[in-house]
């Protein structure tokens, strides 16, 4: 914009200085600087006032001199930066999406949305994974990771109801996935009461139809607490948010009950937004969450599955206890900037079992609302021989499938991938490549390589 | 006396009917908008959002939505604010279509024009004209349609699926919007705005 508007100076002076050209060389030179400084003077009044007496005075070349933009140059370049709106273009299928809202009236002062959702998620793996001195262990495989349909009910403008049954898996897995309610009052303060998934990790309070890779990574689906029974109070302020909750220790697929002296989570995050040189706002999320397990290694809640008495995978070694653990903390980053999405986490779980990691998970829009390229560098270590348990490919959650597991003392595992958005954040293709390090140094030494591919589709509404 | 003020000040704030105002759009239906079409072109107007205002008046706030194609509505925000005494006092229209954004900004009644002197000896010259509502109404629609003309050949800023991608962005029309936003706003003027 500054160089075209240089450019057109240049070439109406050019036009006007030909008749003097002729007539009076030196004339057409002093019109052409008088005329240029004249311009320059009026039209760039931001123009350092010595730079344009040397124009002027013809000390200085009047091309050499770097023009500042306009104001409305400027302006222009600052709508240039203008981010990707974090809006999504209507869509052909929007019709039919629209239909799983049976009822919506902001006004009404009873029932203001009354809704049904659902979440169908195929996955699929191809790979094998080689533990060093024992056999390849097969990782092919294909399953209905989620099949859940439920309902949302707003009401009396301050609570909303939700309402999921789960349709995978064995009788472990299925069953009433959620029931919870949350009312607000206050203006940002709010209960949450019923059977819920904590919120704790980044990943793992993250809606599955809303996960950038198409499973968690290996120690939140290792530490993770089990959705039970449970009342949650908090506050969301424009910038800090914080919750504190008890939850029972009766893991059961249906409501459960409240077993057990169960357990504590407490949350807290901080929310900014703030503008970058460029102008494109960056949105930081730092959170902080801990849990103290009150029942310690009698809670089938900490951790959700049960693995003891089962043979790994990697050497046919055999799992004595299943890992528990009585605290848990886990602090990240989230990070939102343009098409540039960060995620990363730091957990660690101590009590019977003491285990840590990370997860960094950048993300980038290689196609804004079409294509997003995600990638996942994830660690986890133990000082306990065999700490680490867990599963690759299709049952990397051992809560959801836990054959085959794998035990070790040191997780890696890089992802890379691609999500085609067929339909806004409802309808996904995820493809990508996984390759897994697992060492085992401390336990019977059988350290496991392995490269999956993972495909897998993902539908909600 | 006090209280008796407070009281009448209380008697004299705008109510403003949205009931009415619903049953001029053939009613509201249970999805929290009325439909209707305006020389075949379909609209929906969601429900007002009616707040108070400080002086005892009303902001009276419509979201207008018109059909552009079969799958995609093209929303704006109209609003308007009633004093105490239900006299229309500012329009605003407000949109992103295409991710763009589109803000005629609030247009306020025009203070009537001052009469012109009398001039010794000569009758006084009748008062000038003044309609503050057909200036208000013509300086909203000005700056809608010109700011809506650009935003319309604007690229597209918002995220985009497969699908969209493949069938393209909704056409926006500004002279369908200003159609159907310049109904509503007689509408909601039409309505009375009384006491409570």
């Amino acid at each position: 914009m500054i160089s075209m508007k240089t450019q057109d100076l240049k070439t109406q002076d050019a036009r006007r200085e030909e008749p003097g050209s002729r007539s009076c060389s030196f004339c057409g030179k002093t019109w052409r600087t008088l005329r240029l400084g004249g311009s320059l003077v009026f039209l760039f009044t931001s123009l350092h006032a010595n730079e344009a007496l040397d124009v002027l005075e013809g000390k200085k070349d009047a091309d050499s001199v770097a023009l500042p933009p306009t104001p409305d140059a400027a302006e222009a370049e600052k709508e240039a930066a203008i981010p990707l709106e974090d809006v999504w273009a209507p869509s052909p299928l929007d019709p039919i999406w629209a239909k799983a809202v049976l009822f919506e009236d902001p006004t009404n002062p009873w029932v203001q949305q009354l809704a049904i959702n659902g979440l169908f998620h195929w996955s699929a793996a191809w790979g094998s994974a080689q533990p060093s001195g024992g056999a390849d262990v097969d990782l092919d495989g294909t399953r209905t990771r989620r099949a859940r349909l439920g309902a949302r009910l707003k009401a009396f403008r301050n609570t909303e109801i939700e309402a999921v049954a789960e349709f995978a898996g064995d009788s472990k897995f299925n069953g009433i996935e959620r029931l919870k309610g949350t009312t607000r009052f206050l203006d940002n303060a709010y209960v949450s009461y019923g059977k819920m998934r904590p919120g704790f990790t980044a990943e793992y309070r993250r809606e599955p139809q809303q996960l950038l890779t198409p499973e968690r990574s290996f120690l939140v689906n290792m530490v993770a607490p089990a959705a039970t029974l449970g009342i949650m109070v908090g506050q969301d302020t424009e910038r800090f948010d914080w919750g504190l909750g008890w939850f029972s220790s009766d893991n059961s697929s249906n409501l459960g009950g409240l077993d057990g002296d169960g357990f504590l989570l407490a949350n807290v995050a901080y929310e900014s937004v703030d503008k970058t040189e460029g102008g494109t706002p960056i949105r930081t999320r730092w959170h902080a969450d801990y849990i103290y397990n009150f029942d310690d290694n009698k809670n089938p809640a900490i951790p959700r599955y049960n693995v003891a008495g089962r043979r790994s995978a990697n050497g046919n070694q055999l799992i004595a206890r299943n890992p528990s653990f009585r605290h848990l903390f886990t602090t990240g980053v989230e990070m939102e900037q343009g098409k540039f999405t960060f995620a990363g986490d730091f957990i660690v779980a101590s009590g019977d079992t003491d285990a840590w990691g990370l997860s960094l998970t950048p993300s980038y829009w290689a196609i804004p609302g079409t294509l997003k390229i995600v990638g996942r560098y994830h660690y986890a270590d133990t000082d306990d021989a065999g700490g680490l348990v867990g599963g690759m490919g299709v049952g990397s959650d051992p809560f959801f499938d836990s054959t085959p597991v794998f035990m070790g003392d040191e997780y890696q595992s890089f992802y890379l991938g691609a999500n085609l958005h067929l339909y806004k954040d409802d309808l996904i293709l995820m493809n990508g490549l996984e390759h897994v390090i697992l060492d085992d140094q401390a336990g019977a030494g059988f350290d496991t390589d392995a490269w999956i591919w993972h495909s897998g589709m993902r539908l909600s509404f | 006396m006090k209280s008796l003020l407070f009281l009448l000040l209380i008697a004299r704030a705008a109510a403003f009917d949205s009931a009415g105002f619903g049953q001029s759009l053939n009613g509201w239906t249970r999805d929290g908008s009325a439909h209707y079409a305006l020389d075949g072109t379909e609209y929906r107007t969601l429900r007002p959002v009616v707040t108070p205002t400080e002086d005892g008046g009303e902001m009276v706030a419509v979201t207008m939505l018109h059909r552009s194609n079969s799958w995609a509505e093209v929303p704006f925000q109209l609003e308007v604010a009633f004093a105490a005494d239900g006299t229309a006092q500012s329009f605003r229209i407000h949109g992103k279509p295409r991710g763009q954004k589109v803000d005629t900004g609030l247009i306020t009644r025009p203070s009537p024009p001052s009469a012109p002197a009398p001039v010794e000896g000569q009758p006084a010259p009748p008062a000038p004209a003044f309609h503050p509502l057909a200036e208000m109404k013509k300086s909203l629609f000005d700056s809608f349609e010109s700011q809506a003309a650009t935003a319309a050949e604007a690229k597209d800023t918002r995220k985009r699926d497969l699908l969209a991608r493949i069938y393209g962005p909704e056409p926006v029309d500004p002279a369908a919007l200003a159609k159907g936003l310049r109904y509503n706003l007689d509408l909601i003027l039409r309505q009375p705005v009384s006491a409570k």
